[in-house]
């Protein structure tokens, strides 16, 4: 019990830390490349995806994470979900992280939108029941990962997504260069 | 030595470290709690104890809370910590600063941003951080479709602000 709550402590640490250092978000990466067509931080979130997705296989694999988590829902309320909370960190001026990394750092609009998703929150949760007959549980994905889907092993998979991830990267280079000459 | 931490912990750093010391935290995190990183569960948790203060039959009563009670859980502990990170790291920096915006309006915007972020993470099961940094590396077809999403709604979020700031000039 100790140990969960000073793992926690250290990993939050180490998370708000780094964020603020490296100004890290999602919605800052997608808004500048959206407007100025700056790639940098995509191109180290895309990275990001790529180091979990061998890290957690690796360690899957040895048998230190035992366990998947649980991801699922209705095709509607991930999609619609999905585009509303996009929307919403655009105007919020940052993702559900770099809210509150801003938060640490003094802004007071970051402040705001964290109240806001605590209200928005609030929001969800009293109408949960009517949302959860209509879009929740209509046209449900499962708790279903790609290697189940399309039948073949994680290996697999993980090594398409790194070359797919890589080939993504080195175009992006590419093109880069090109512009500049 | 002095200037070694003194450059640490004052200067920024580049984006490559940052992204492996974020990843290698939340495959140390999976390891150990079980759970890869995500932010709005824990926020859940938060609702659930403020409004439990407020109005506790209530809460008692909402069917969502059954899943989340208003508990501190390891995860509220992490996002409440993160928020400590941050502010170490910018009053290290000399970044700290309590920034009010000029104009008031773009308070308003945030906290409708919020309510948006909030409704809509619920509702997808999962923010930025739980979709697309640790579900779609665990290959989940959910989280790739909710990721997908979230980053077409930064599009359309990007061009009405954009509309928004023209027709204001």
């Amino acid at each position: 019990m100790v140990n969960i709550i000073l793992v926690s402590i250290l990993i939050g640490l180490i998370y708000g830390f780094t964020l603020q250092k490296c100004q890290i978000c999602f919605t800052s990466a997608f808004r500048d490349y959206f407007l100025f067509k700056e790639g940098q931080l995509i191109k180290a979130l895309l990275f990001l995806v790529l180091l979990q997705m061998i890290l957690f296989h690796f360690f899957a694999s040895t048998g230190l994470i035992i366990e998947f988590d649980e991801k699922q829902g209705g095709i509607l309320s991930l999609v619609i979900g999905g585009l509303i909370f996009g929307v919403g960190a655009i105007f919020a001026g940052g993702c559900a992280s770099g809210t509150l990394y801003r938060v640490g750092e003094g802004q007071m609009m970051s402040v705001f939108a964290l109240f806001g998703m605590l209200f928005g929150i609030g929001l969800f949760a009293e109408l949960y029941d009517i949302l959860n007959r209509t879009l929740i549980q209509p046209l449900s994905v499962g708790n279903i990962r790609i290697p189940e889907l399309l039948n073949i092993s994680s290996i697999a998979v993980v090594t398409i997504g790194a070359i797919f991830f890589l080939i993504i990267l080195l175009l992006k280079n590419i093109m880069m260069k090109k512009q500049i000459e | 030595m002095y200037s070694m931490t003194h450059k640490l912990l004052k200067s920024a750093w580049p984006l490559w470290v940052g992204v492996i010391i974020i990843g290698s935290a939340s495959t140390l995190q999976f390891i150990l709690l079980g759970r890869p990183w995500g932010i709005t569960d824990g926020e859940v948790n938060a609702v659930a104890l403020i409004g439990s203060i407020i109005m506790p039959e209530h809460i008692l009563s909402t069917t969502y809370f059954e899943a989340f009670p208003p508990i501190v859980t390891y995860l509220l502990i992490i996002d409440v910590m993160l928020i400590l990170g941050a502010f170490i790291s910018a009053v290290l920096s000399k970044n700290f600063k309590i920034r009010i915006p000029r104009k008031k309006e773009r308070l308003i915007q945030g906290f409708a941003g919020g309510i948006l972020m909030g409704f809509g993470a619920r509702l997808a099961m999962g923010c930025n951080v739980g979709h697309i940094v640790s579900g779609i590396p665990q290959l989940y077809v959910a989280s790739i479709i909710a990721g997908m999403s979230m980053i077409v709604g930064m599009y359309i979020g990007t061009k009405i602000l954009l509309r928004q700031v023209r027709s204001s000039w």
